[in-house]
């Protein structure tokens, strides 16, 4: 009964992906630039950030805080087809302007996000004997405005963020070497969401070579370690990070212009001495000002469909393996 | 009827300053309430924010950064000799580090005398004229305990109140200099406080020779100039708003209980309108003593200052603007 059911789930969602899949590839590969010389975008930025420190022994506490927000107007006034760049007119809030050049190639700015995405350190804790996690982030790092929509070419390079096997890093304790893969992390987490599909555990991904919107949570509470040295013992101390949560959204129009880009990480630990939390916030929004303080918001609806009929195959190979 | 009134009150006020400057003379043998063991705690919080918004595209910006921490020091030795201190430093998440102090009354007062102000006049080529461009006070200097020589305190900061004082020195680039002294600076701005008495224009200020605190506050909207460096000449535009208030407080013993300043400036130029505000505060007792409004009084200060701003609002009527000439 459940493997029926199972059976034309997965057919179903099948016939629906083909579906989706063929009336997406067509229009795809003819989709058009929506951005064309002497356009005018206004873009809106927030970067805030909250860092605090509440000591455990003492009646003393230090908070730093900063909130940025800015908005920047291009002016395109010529798009270089042959070296794939486009130069504007920036002028911003302050009233300054300047000439800058940005790449648009599909292909060098996809393949710049897969592989500034993902940081991960791990590193042997000596007095426990065991490897752990003290460092990560993901972020597509500098965002570019204008992309080429080559969806299929950017989508096949960003594939390298769902891939399980790659070795995140290596963390060497006596005489062996650990490699740690992108699929060890994910299972040993807490949760996390890739395209909208939370707790895929040990299930690979696939990005539809049409998506012009990508989204990851990683949620690494009591996962990942505060590292502490202590100077004069030349030895470190590792604390647990009760809340460790970071979260990641990039949404382009169809025709390859940043609709939204949004980057959370909240996190709190306590060590022996202190409360430190941290909450980080950077996002960015066509439109302006007005656009950041509008609500965002994000559909997962097509995402998942594309990405559905893979987990549920792969669940139910599984299945039929531990069957 | 005004002038008999004027003049009872400036004897009243001598006789009563007389009567302080006696009891004041204690005030030179305040014995130091900081010792080795003395722990206090102090909250340092400092923020700056900053709005723009372009004049013809109306691009909007804003920025904030706050840092706020608590700080206790822990006095562990004090070299009186060398008028040095030493104490344990702690700040959260940060931890613990040695504080090294200067407690000398007479060379941090001299310094802060020589400093406290930042006055900048320049030559405005296409206005020919003088325009006054930068004001600033030095609000910030890691000094809390200093041991209580008030009189030799008080003279030193005594000298940041002679209106005769050179603030700064001005050519116009061909044969003329400009000096100009404190005295015009405050009689072109548009009001001030000093020590709690406002706007005192052409009046001399002297110093009780007891006093733990000190307090400036200084509107200088529509006089000062923001410059805006151009291939040939520079622009400027005036501030619509720009004040500035600076207050030092001690306790009897040398202990500092509060540094505060702020800044508050709105310009508009050619690109933008561009608002300014910043603060710095440094108050013993930590974050809760910062909450708590503060029992500043200015009814001493007043009182000592008040005789002799009297008399010459007496014997004088204001002349306008004092640009020493030296051709």
């Amino acid at each position: 009964m459940l493997k029926k059911k199972f059976a034309h789930t997965t057919i179903t969602c099948a016939l629906l992906t083909v579906l989706s899949v063929s009336l997406i590839l067509p229009s795809s590969a003819a989709i058009v630039r929506d951005w064309y010389e002497d356009d005018v975008y206004v873009f809106g930025m927030v970067m805030n950030g909250e860092i605090s420190y509440t000591s455990l022994s003492e009646d003393l506490s230090y908070k730093i805080e900063s909130i940025y927000e800015s908005e920047v107007m291009y002016t395109l006034t010529e798009i270089f087809e042959s070296t794939k760049e486009v130069e504007v007119e920036a002028k911003y809030d302050s009233g300054n302007e300047n000439t800058l050049t940005f790449y648009f190639d599909a292909d060098l700015i996809s393949t710049y996000y897969a592989t500034t995405f993902f940081y991960h350190n791990y590193r042997w804790d000596e007095e426990n004997s065991r490897i752990i996690l003290i460092g990560f982030d993901a972020d597509f790092g500098n965002i570019n405005y204008f992309v080429e929509p080559d969806w299929e070419l950017f989508n096949t390079n960003l594939e390298v963020l769902g891939d399980r096997t790659q070795v995140v890093d290596t963390v060497t304790h006596d005489y062996t070497t650990d490699e740690i893969t992108l699929g060890d992390f994910l299972d040993a987490i807490p949760s996390y969401k890739i395209m909208g599909i939370s707790d895929t555990k040990q299930t690979p991904f696939s990005i539809s070579n049409s998506s012009t919107k990508w989204s990851m949570t990683f949620d690494l509470s009591n996962y990942i370690y505060e590292s502490e040295r202590d100077y004069i013992e030349e030895t470190y101390s590792y604390f647990p990070y009760s809340r460790y949560l970071v979260d990641i959204t990039l949404d382009y129009s169809d025709g390859g212009t940043l609709i939204a880009y949004d980057y959370t990480l909240s996190y709190e630990v306590t060590t022996d001495e202190t409360i430190h939390k941290g909450e980080m916030e950077h996002r960015i929004r066509k439109g302006g000002s007005s656009a950041i303080r509008a609500p965002y918001n994000f559909s997962y609806v097509l995402l998942s469909f594309l990405i559905v009929p893979t987990v549920i195959l792969y669940n139910k190979k599984k299945r039929n393996r531990m069957n | 009827m005004n002038r008999k009134h004027l003049t009872k009150i400036s004897f009243i006020s001598i006789l009563i300053t007389i009567l302080m400057i006696n009891s004041s003379l204690h005030s030179t043998a305040a014995t130091r309430d900081w010792y080795v063991g003395t722990s206090v705690k102090y909250a340092l919080i400092w923020s700056e924010s900053v709005t723009t918004i372009t004049t013809i595209d109306a691009l909007e910006g804003f920025g904030y950064c706050s840092e706020e921490m608590e700080i206790r020091f822990d006095i562990i030795s004090i070299d009186s000799i060398n008028h040095e201190l030493v104490a344990n430093m702690t700040i959260a998440g940060i931890g613990t580090g040695e504080f090294d102090g200067y407690t000398d009354a007479g060379v941090i007062s001299g310094l802060l005398a020589d400093s406290l102000f930042d006055i900048d006049y320049r030559w405005d080529k296409k206005g020919d004229r003088l325009v006054l461009t930068d004001f600033d006070m030095h609000y910030f200097d890691m000094v809390f305990f200093i041991e209580p020589d008030w009189e030799i305190f008080n003279t030193n900061m005594g000298r940041l109140l002679d209106r005769t004082q050179i603030v700064d020195i001005v050519t116009d680039g061909l044969w003329t200099t400009y000096e100009i002294t404190l005295g015009d600076f405050l009689d072109s701005i548009v009001s001030y406080d000093i020590m709690g008495v406002r706007d005192t224009v052409d009046s001399q200020f002297t110093l009780s020779n007891s006093s733990t605190k000190w307090s400036f506050s200084f509107d200088l909207s529509n006089v000062i100039y923001k410059r805006e460096c151009g291939t040939h000449v520079d622009s400027y535009f005036p501030y619509s708003t720009y004040t500035v208030s600076y207050t030092l407080d001690f306790t009897e013993g040398g202990t500092l209980n509060l540094r505060e300043y702020n800044i508050i400036t709105e310009v508009t130029t050619d690109d933008a309108v561009e608002e300014e505000v910043y603060s710095v505060i440094i108050q013993k007792g930590g974050f809760e003593a910062v909450k708590t409004p503060s029992n500043f009084s200015y009814s001493l200060l007043s009182l000592m200052i008040l005789p002799v701003l009297l008399y010459f609002s007496k014997k004088k009527k204001r002349p306008k603007l004092g640009v020493i000439k030296n051709a």
